[in-house]
């Protein structure tokens, strides 16, 4: 028999809640609850971004930053290759398609992988690119030294960075800027979060990063995600109270 | 010209490269940005043959034999799979290798956000309230009854400003009004921390640029 | 048929992963392994995104693009790079040097003008955001860190001040906590349904 510590036990507990929450909100999703999302502006532009890039014949260039390393054990990199999948599907015949940058090895395939899937979907594999998700370059500067001159050129309509950025990344969101190019920034890092409020004119922050994927209405699956995401902070939020009460009078050791 | 010469320059004309962006962006900084691009890219390239590939895939092969060999044919087909990638029209290979690596980095961020982030994160706030904590010699210690209660509270605001979904009842107006008010104190609290964490990284930034013009001064000194 | 495949290596690399994770004393041999091959596939992977990258290069030269001429700085510098590691050896301490020589001021100094461009947009920060509770207090953070950190209040050895310093600097860490729990939540989902295969293509 194993025995658990404490916190393994909360461990536990935490998987199987979250598990449980996903569930719940793929039913609640099912009934008929009207519901309204937060709207968050960094998010809505992204699709004002496409119809541009759209109606001008440009292209949308994605930053995707780093994730998938062992120094950064994160999938969270993931969540930004769902809105390249949707970008790119709308772009597939456009003029100019949906250029990605990445700053690793695996993200640069996994979105090439998203990528070759959207134009087999479409049956125009044969217009499948590798060059239009690719490595920019490794390490933090490198990677925004690979993803400026993309920034730089004028087949751009607009710039999204998404993923794991570093604060070094705020040079693009300049660059942009100089450009005139409406850029939005949305990260999965505090220290990047905190340098795109300054530098980019918009962006997201904490958990916003997640609710990417809402960018286009028709991802119901990322609404799934939100809905878990908000039943476990309703249960986070009890945990706390009942916790600091039970450690108050001394039920938790 | 010595050696050392001749790198400080070649670090002088790149800094300068970069700085050049201060006054727009031009050719010498576009430059500057595409030589890190490919010495980064070659470098690792080099460190991944010479440190990965050689000695974990191709070194065991030819050292191994019997059953042990049979542990080395799963990563040789993996890698072999991920390298036919080269060829786009060969990249659909790759899938099953990057749902390994994904399977791979997945589980260990279950576990690393459980175990490591959490379950530490959500006792910490809790264990505040430890009632030994709360006093000092027998009686209550308010300073830290008022942080705990302020820590508690903070962390629930922080929560409740990025509630996603609202219900559209009108019965509910009060209590979306209610989560407005708590999630703007939140909205101060994410504040505080991003500026903090500004200043954090300004700082870091700050410190680079004036080793870089220190270096500068120092390596033109030098020179004269 | 073709989902499948990647969805079963997902999850069950995922499920033994995590189980030698959990029995790390008889798992644990297993896992290393496992995980040896994930760095090995990893370091392939960027193997391969390192040659698309040159191949694409190499194609813009081809082309005689008008961005060809950087594309030429970048083979030539590339090549360079990684013929030099692969034949002194990238612990050759001369190698070491001319790399290091080559990318440390050019990493130190993005970051400099990091700073420069990160305090240009400080000017302007309410003009781009406008007034709202998390402007301010990001306004009001920022400036009162920033003269913590010049440390002139430090130097007046005041206990009253110190104390409120203490007081301040423990201020961002409630934030902090708010932040991880909920995107810690936020990576446990994108995990877990990493684990039913999505990420990895959609054909």
């Amino acid at each position: 028999m194993i025995a658990l510590s404490f916190n393994d036990i909360i461990a536990v507990a935490i998987a199987i809640l979250t598990i449980l929450a996903l569930f719940v909100s793929w039913l609640v999703s099912r009934s008929k609850v009207r519901s309204e999302m937060r709207a968050i502006e960094a998010v809505s532009a992204v699709e004002a971004f496409q119809h541009e890039a759209a109606e001008k014949g440009k292209r949308l260039l994605f930053g995707l930053g780093d994730g998938l390393t062992p120094q950064a054990a994160s999938v969270n990199a993931l969540a930004g290759l769902g809105i390249w999948r949707e970008t790119s599907a709308r772009a597939v015949f456009n003029d100019q398609p949906a250029q990605a940058i990445t700053g690793e090895g695996s993200l640069a395939l996994l979105s090439q992988m998203v990528l070759r899937g959207v134009y087999q979907d479409a049956v125009a594999v044969e217009l499948f690119k590798t060059e239009q998700a690719q490595l920019g370059g490794l390490s933090a500067a490198a990677g925004a030294a690979g993803l400026l001159p993309e920034v730089n050129q004028p087949s751009n309509a607009a710039v999204i960075l998404i993923g794991n950025h570093s604060p070094i990344a705020s040079l693009a969101a300049n660059l942009a800027g100089r450009k005139n190019l409406p850029l939005a920034a949305i990260s999965d890092t505090l220290t990047a979060q905190s340098a795109f409020l300054i530098s980019a004119p918009l962006s997201t922050q904490g958990e916003d990063y997640y609710a990417a994927q809402t960018a286009f209405k028709l991802q119901s699956k990322a609404g799934l995600q939100l809905r878990a995401l908000d039943i476990l902070r309703a249960l986070t939020v009890l945990a706390l109270l009942i916790g600091a009460v039970l450690k108050l009078t001394g039920v938790i050791p | 010209m010595s050696a050392d010469i001749l790198l400080g320059l070649v670090g002088l004309i790149l800094t300068l490269m970069v700085f050049s962006y201060i006054f727009g962006d031009n050719l010498f900084f576009r430059v500057a940005l595409t030589i890190l691009a490919a010495v980064s890219a070659g470098y690792t390239a080099a460190v991944l043959i010479t440190k990965v590939i050689i000695p974990l895939l191709i070194h065991p092969l030819g050292a191994t034999r019997g059953a042990a060999l049979l542990w080395m044919v799963f990563p040789l087909l993996l890698a072999v799979l991920v390298g036919l990638m080269i060829f786009p029209r060969l990249s659909k290979l790759g899938k099953i290798p990057l749902s390994f690596l994904v399977g791979v980095f997945a589980a260990l961020t279950i576990f690393g956000v459980v175990r490591g982030t959490l379950t530490p994160q959500l006792l910490a706030v809790i264990n505040r309230f430890s009632p030994e904590l709360l006093q000092n010699a027998g009686l209550p210690d308010w300073a830290r009854i008022v942080w705990a209660v302020m820590v508690l509270l903070g962390v629930i605001a922080v929560l409740l400003a990025y509630q996603h979904y609202t219900h559209k009842r009108k019965a509910d107006e009060a209590h979306a009004s209610l989560l407005d008010g708590v999630g703007s104190i939140g909205q101060i609290f994410v504040g505080i921390t991003l500026g903090a964490t500004f200043v954090m990284i300004f700082s870091t930034a700050l410190v680079a640029l004036i080793s870089r013009v220190v270096w500068i001064k120092d390596f033109l000194a030098g020179l004269l | 048929m073709k989902r499948i495949i990647p969805l079963f290596v997902a999850t069950l690399t995922s499920f033994f992963v995590l189980a030698g994770l959990i029995w790390p004393v008889s798992l644990g041999g297993y896992l290393n392994i496992v995980l040896d091959w994930a760095i090995i596939v990893g370091a392939m992977a960027l193997l391969v995104a390192i040659a698309h990258l040159f191949l694409a290069q190499w194609r813009k030269i081809a082309r005689g693009n008008r961005s060809s001429f950087y594309s030429l700085v970048f083979v030539i510098v590339f090549l360079l790079s990684l013929g030099g590691g692969l034949v002194m050896g990238v612990d050759d301490p001369e190698y070491r040097l001319w790399i290091s020589s080559i990318q440390k001021p050019l990493e130190v100094s993005l970051l400099g003008l990091a700073a420069v461009v990160m305090a240009g947009a400080g000017v302007q920060f309410y003009r781009t955001r406008g007034w709202s509770p998390l402007t301010v207090a990001f306004g009001v953070s920022a400036l009162v860190f920033l003269v913590i950190d010049l440390g002139f209040l430090q130097v007046l050895n005041s206990p009253p001040v110190n104390a409120i310093i203490k007081t301040l600097q423990m201020l961002p860490l409630i934030g902090a906590r708010g932040l991880l729990i909920g995107m810690s939540f936020g990576a446990l989902i994108v995990a877990l349904k990493a684990l039913t295969g999505e990420g990895v293509g959609n054909d």
